[in-house]
């Protein structure tokens, strides 16, 4: 399985969005709720389109969501 | 044990319904074959036909299977999103176990013609392209269960 170095802090800001379920974000930006679940874990790396999608639900900019950190560079 | 979504749900439906169809698709077939007394010419022609006619079967199984589970669904939860529906993430998983359909099918393709190049009985090279199918098509269901539990 490929390494993801995207990270997410989804789970904070639904949390602080009135408490948003993962199904009421899925349905948000249109996708299953397995989505946002595999994008939360970091088993999944999202499209930008859908990156910028959850952004735009949280009024954040992309970088406040979503972080790059690679844990090992490749050489 | 965490509560399976409905994107979990569709490939362990999706192979049950394939080993149903097959087991009850091979048992009918089966059936017919020991009625008939073909010449190898005949042999050919009915295992061609068989396997033919499996991958429309196949197909309408799936169909109706979905289409079934979107009721029972929408009934149970209320919820009236699609079983079939796909995301980005279902479209790359769908890829990936459709990668994994091919190379599973490809090694059994290749016994299936060595077989016939060691001229093998008719009945045992058809079979062996019919149970391929079968295998890729678990694996297949197997490999999107799999991605979705982790990831891709």
């Amino acid at each position: 399985m490929s390494k993801n170095y995207i990270s997410s802090n989804i789970r904070a800001l639904r949390f602080h969005n009135s408490e948003m379920t993962q199904q009421q974000l899925a349905d948000a930006v249109d996708v299953t709720r397995q989505t946002i679940v595999a994008i939360e874990k970091g088993k999944y790396s999202p499209s930008l389109e859908l990156a910028f999608k959850i952004a735009r639900v949280f009024d954040k900019k992309l970088e406040d969501v979503f972080s790059y950190e690679p844990t090992e560079e490749k050489k | 044990m965490e509560k399976l979504s409905l994107a979990e749900k569709r490939p362990l439906f999706s192979l049950l319904t394939t080993i149903i169809t097959f087991v009850t698709y091979y048992w009918y077939v089966s059936e017919l074959y020991a009625e008939k007394i073909l010449d190898l010419q005949g042999q050919i022609e009915f295992w061609s036909a068989v396997i033919l006619i499996l991958i429309p079967v196949f197909v309408v199984s799936k169909i109706i299977l979905m289409i079934i589970l979107t009721i029972i669904n929408t009934i149970i939860t209320g919820d009236k999103t699609r079983f079939d529906k796909l995301d980005e993430f279902g479209k790359l998983i769908d890829i990936k176990a459709t990668r994994n359909f091919y190379h599973v099918f490809i090694v059994g393709f290749l016994v299936f013609l060595s077989s016939l190049a060691f001229s093998f009985n008719v009945f045992i090279s058809f079979n062996i392209i019919l149970f391929t199918i079968l295998v890729s098509a678990i694996i297949a269901d197997l490999s999107e269960f799999y991605y979705m539990q982790s990831g891709v």
